[in-house]
Order: C-alpha cells, then structure tokens, then sequence
C-alpha cells in the first residue's frame, strides 16, 4: 500500500542521502580521533544516515501497523503546474534581480507565479504584477532602502 | 543570587525595552507578525523567517524585540485563522482550532479571540517569572561547563526535538542528521578547510539560514496549496469590543486551566527539544480529563482554548531559558532566534547574562511588551484583519513569492540564496508528502557547527579518549537520556507492532 511504498521510499533517498555525504566527506582530510580532520565528523553523519535509513525500513516499513489515519496514509495528488510555475518563477527572480532590476524581476516572477492557478485570467496576472511592481519599490526600495536597481536594463 | 539583586540589571532592561524605539519597533512587529500569520498556510516559522531580514539592520536588542513582537503577531494571526477558519497557521495553534472553531459557528468568535489574547498574556507573565527565577541558577551551573557538556547537551536536544514531533522516529532522527550535514557547509573554521560548497562563492560562509527557512517552512507549503486550496467560505459579522468580552462564567471555567496550562508549558519549554507545541498538547489532553464535562471539548469548550494558549505561551517563554543562558535552543522559534544572535555576533551562553544584562533583561521584558502591544493593538484591528482573509488566494500566493524572493535577496544580495530557496521549497515539499518532519531539520541546521566544534575540542582535550564524554557526571547522564529515549520510543513501537501480530493469531 501506499504508506509502506511511501516509507520504503524515504528509506532509500535517507541512505542514498547518506551515502552522498560519505563520498563527499573522503574528499577531506579525516586526521585522528585526537584531532579530527574537516572530514572527520560528515562522515560519521553519513554513517548515520546510512543507519537511521535501515531503522526507517525496520520500523516503518515492517513494524507499524496500517495507520488508521485517513490522512497519514493517503496519497496526495501534486499539483505539476504549480510545481513547475512556482519553480520557474523563482528561478526567473534569480536570474533577473541582478541582470534587469527589481521592478521587470517582481514583475515576471509574479506573472509565472500566477500560471500556477489553472483558471487566472491572463489580464488579471499582469495587473497583479504590475502593482506588486510598485509596492515593491515603493516600500522595499524608497522605503525601506534595499540596494537595488530599479531597471538596470 | 537573589531575585533583589537582579534588579539593577532588570530595570537597566526595562529601560532600554520601553525605549520609543524599541516601542515603535515592536508594534511594527505585532502589526507585520499579524498580518503575515493571518495568511492561510503561512505557519509561525514562515512568517518569523520572512520578517527576520528586517531584524539584521537593527542593534541585536531591537532586533530581538521586534522578533519577539512578529512572534506574538503571528501567533495571533495563526490563533485567528484557526478560530474562524479552522486553518490553523501554525502548529501550536492546532489545537485551538479543535475548539475556537466550534465557537465561532456559535457566534461567539470574538470571545475566542479575547480569551486567546488574555491567555498568551498570562502564560507569558508566567513564564517571565520563571525565566527570572531559574535563569541565574542554570547560568551558574552552567559556569562548570565543558565543551563535553555542551555536545552532550546539544545532542540530547536534537535526539528529544527529532523524537518528540513525529510518530516516526528515524525520519526524525534522519532529519536532524541531515540539518546537521547542511550546516557544516561552509568553511571550516578548524582547520580552514571549505566543505561541500560545490565551488558556489556564496556557500563559503555557510548557507542562508533565511533562505533554507523559508524554503522548508514556507515555500514548501505553498508549493502544496498552490493549485489546490479550497477556501471554506466564511461570512465576517461584525466585531465589536462588546461582543468580544466572555461573559463571567467564560472565566470562571477559564481560570484554572490557565494556572494549569501555565505550569505545563513552563515544564515543557524548559526541557530541550520541547517547546510550545508539546506544551499545548498536553494542557488540552490534561484539561481534557479534568473537566468535569468532557464531553464539550471539541464543541467550543473554552477550557480547550485557555488552557493550551497559556501553556503555549510560557512554554516560549521558558524555552529561552536553554537558548539564552546555555545557547542549546529548545525549538525550531528559539533556534531562529538563536540564529539572529549568532548573526549579531553575540553567541549565548553564561557570559551574555553578565556580561550584556541589558540585552538578556530587555529580550524578557520586550516580550511582555510585544503581548501587551498585541492586546491593546490587535484586538480592536479584529475587523481589519478578517477582511483580508477575503482576499482570494490566487492573489494571495504569487504576492507571498515575491516577498519571499525579496525578503532572501535582502540578507546577503546573492541570488545564489533565491536558488537556495527554491531548492529547499522543492525539498521541504518533497520530503513533506514522504511523511517526514522538517522542523528538526532546522534545529540540527543552527547548532550543527556547534555541535562538530564542541565534540572535537573535547577530544582534542582528551587526546582522543571517547569516554571523556561519560566520565564527567553532567555530559554522561545526558548521553544516556538521549540513548535511552531512542530506545524508549523504539520499544514502544516494537510493542505495537507485537500486539498488531498477536490480535491477528
């Protein structure tokens, strides 16, 4: 069922978690007991993981009882639009709060934010971003003095 | 030391609390703290975590006061949504809405609010006198504190923080591990050595606690409601003063679960790892069996709200005893406060006490100022602030982006951190659906580093002599709590599941 896959899921992104921080701690020096190295302690975290993963799938996954908690063990549906616009929207922000400003920035960001919404009008995102545009630089700008370019095109 | 002679030092806090700056400060903070915690889906952590930024531009006293006035704004704002919509904002206003919302379908939502309000005063109130009372004390003890005692410590925090917020306990433990991992990115301060940073210039100092806050906590929530959320229709009658004041009977009925909530919640925020959550669990389970009527919790029993609010509330309060006095944070709130320290460059601990007695002092007192601004304030602005849970939430949510990418753009100018944020949203969202708690993550996250620096000095001290640790009395007895509490949780599963196998022959 659903929670045991899910449960058997969080198991393994634990231990391939794990197994990441150990391969990337080898990278450091590990030193001595006595005097541990910068890659002394990442490791043993690894290790860690690696252990918590398995008491993941011992007691998760073989232990507990199915949940009557309708809501503990239910799948929830994702949402792939919102995943991907709000996504898109953010990573647009980084990439244009150096390159064009503050202003286009917010603009773009909260346009693609709104496609997140399956039923918004086109119009209404514009007018959105438009005037989060220049709340933005009203307050955050001339108010309370963030350096950054308004239009720095 | 006597409470007499601390009060030189408390009144030099006071002082500097009831300044007009800190004052103005502070009613900015109650004013923001609400309006971002009113938002559906936006919990405490989000909104202390959107608003930290502003903090770093103040002095750390100021800073920390309008932290503690976000603080109890958005509690308030979280309290509000949970009474009338039955959302609650945060996870220590859960509980509230097991009753406050019953009470407002009765009409009598006002009253909800007020008795909230009154209730986190009293609570507060409380929890002041016990900071007060144990803080010096504590400090004293911790005076003889090693770095092995601070590691012991530490773990034993994040072991019970990780153990105590989920029904799973190695998700848990895995999360705070994890935490831990993400907070040695940076540079070493040891040995000089960059760690996993990936060759990214910004990651050299660490990543963005903001960033990383208000991905898992905020951003992540979004990315579920998004698309989805359906919102309940609510019709705002009118709020008037009158209609909010709880008849004679309300406090008869309240008074002794405040008393009781006060002293649960003082005993659950002192412990570490504990914290406000915990704390009004309990006082509504204990309220619960207590009444005489049982039968009306979840019906709009004010008891349910009185007693959980106050504990809530001193169970903050207390939880700052650890934070302060020894720098081991209780929960994911102080743990973000502990992190706004850090910034200023103040590390808590024993010194800070003596040695900054107007910063620790003013921190207590600005809290009790932060809940009477919220009580004086807030409760007419009811009116205000119910319209804007009107606003539709297509609307809401691409607003809350925006900040949200300002407000992390605004601590470091990197955007670097906005992919920070994103990434951690995606994760936090992840990890979410998977059943996995995020709130130790962040504690694992702002004591990492500590947590490595103390383990090694102790053994760099002890030339390597693990034992070092169960030698000292202090730091041994905390080593074997934390062990026996894993296997204390572990066996209670295991017995579960025995009895699942055993009514199933």
């Amino acid at each position: 069922m659903w929670s045991k896959q899910r449960d058997l899921a969080s198991a393994g992104i634990i231990a391939a978690i794990g197994l990441i921080t150990i391969i990337a701690s080898l990278e450091y020096n590990m030193g001595t007991v006595r005097n541990m190295g910068p890659g002394y302690f990442p490791m043993i975290l690894g290790v860690l993981l690696m252990i918590f993963s398995v008491g993941i799938v011992v007691f998760d996954v073989l232990f507990k009882r199915p949940s009557h908690d309708p809501e503990a063990s239910s799948k929830s549906k994702i949402n792939w639009r919102s995943l991907i616009a709000l996504s898109a929207a953010i990573v647009l922000f980084a990439l244009t709060i150096d390159r064009l400003g503050l202003a286009p920035a917010i603009f773009l960001t909260v346009y693609i934010s709104c496609q997140a919404d399956s039923k918004i009008s086109q119009f209404k995102a514009c007018v959105l971003a438009g005037c989060m545009s220049i709340f933005c630089i009203l307050v955050f700008k001339l108010g309370l003095g963030l350096q950054v370019e308004v239009f720095d095109l | 030391m006597s409470l007499v002679n601390l009060f030189p030092d408390i009144a030099a806090g006071a002082q500097a609390a009831l300044s007009i700056k800190t004052l103005t400060y502070s009613f900015l903070g109650v004013t923001l703290g609400t309006l971002v915690g009113i938002l559906p889906g936006v919990g405490i952590l989000a909104a202390i975590a959107m608003l930290m930024p502003l903090t770093f531009y103040l002095d750390p006293l100021t800073g920390l006061v309008m932290l503690a006035s976000i603080y109890y704004g958005a509690t308030y704002g979280g309290s509000t949504t949970a009474i009338l919509l039955n959302l609650p904002g945060t996870p220590n206003t859960a509980i509230t809405c097991l009753d406050g919302h019953p009470m407002a379908q009765q009409g009598r939502a006002g009253i909800a609010l007020f008795m909230t309000t009154i209730a986190s005063f009293i609570g507060s109130i409380f929890g002041i006198i016990m900071i007060a009372s144990f803080a010096i004390p504590l400090v004293n003890v911790a005076l003889n504190f090693g770095t092995q005692e601070y590691f012991a410590l530490m773990a034993f925090g994040l072991t019970a923080a990780s153990l105590i917020t989920t029904s799973s306990m190695f998700k848990g433990l895995s999360m705070v591990t994890l935490g831990i991992v993400l907070g040695l990115i940076g540079v070493d301060v040891t040995s000089g050595v960059s760690r996993f940073t990936m060759g990214v210039p910004s990651f050299f100092e660490g990543l963005s606690l903001v960033a990383l806050a208000l991905g898992i906590f905020g951003l992540s929530d979004l990315y579920r409601d998004a698309g989805n959320l359906k919102r309940p229709s609510f019709d705002t009658q009118g709020f008037n003063i009158s209609s909010m004041t709880p008849s004679r009977e309300d406090w008869k009925r309240s008074i002794a679960p405040m008393g009781r909530g006060a002293g649960i919640g003082s005993f659950f925020g002192a412990l570490p790892g504990a914290g406000g959550m915990i704390a009004s669990f309990m006082s509504y389970s204990v309220e619960k069996r207590v009444s005489r009527h049982p039968e009306k919790f979840g019906k709009g029993a004010i008891e349910g709200i009185s007693g959980p609010e106050t504990a809530n509330n001193s169970a903050v309060l207390t939880t700052m005893i650890p934070t302060l006095s020894l720098g081991v944070p209780g929960d994911p709130i102080s743990a973000l406060m502990l992190g706004v320290l850090l910034t200023h460059g103040i590390t808590p601990g024993p010194e800070v006490i003596s040695n900054d007695p107007v910063l620790f002092w003013g921190l207590i007192i600005s809290f009790l100022i932060g809940n009477i601004m919220l009580l004086i304030l807030n409760l007419p602005l009811i009116g205000l602030w119910v319209k804007i849970l009107k606003v539709p939430y297509s609307v809401l949510f691409p607003i809350i982006i925006g900040f949200l990418c300002i407000g992390v753009y605004s601590v470091n100018y990197e955007s670097t951190d906005i992919l920070v944020l994103g990434a951690f949203g995606l994760f936090g969202f992840l990890i979410q659906l998977l059943k996995f708690p995020v709130a130790p993550l962040i504690l694992g996250f702002v004591l990492g580093p500590m947590l490595e620096e103390n383990f090694r000095r102790s053994l760099l001290v002890s030339r390597g002599d693990l034992l070092t640790f169960f030698d000292r009395p202090i730091s041994g007895t905390f080593l074997v709590l934390s062990v026996l509490l894993i296997f204390l949780i572990a066996y209670q599963a295991y017995r579960k599941n025995k009895n699942r196998v055993m009514s199933h022959e």
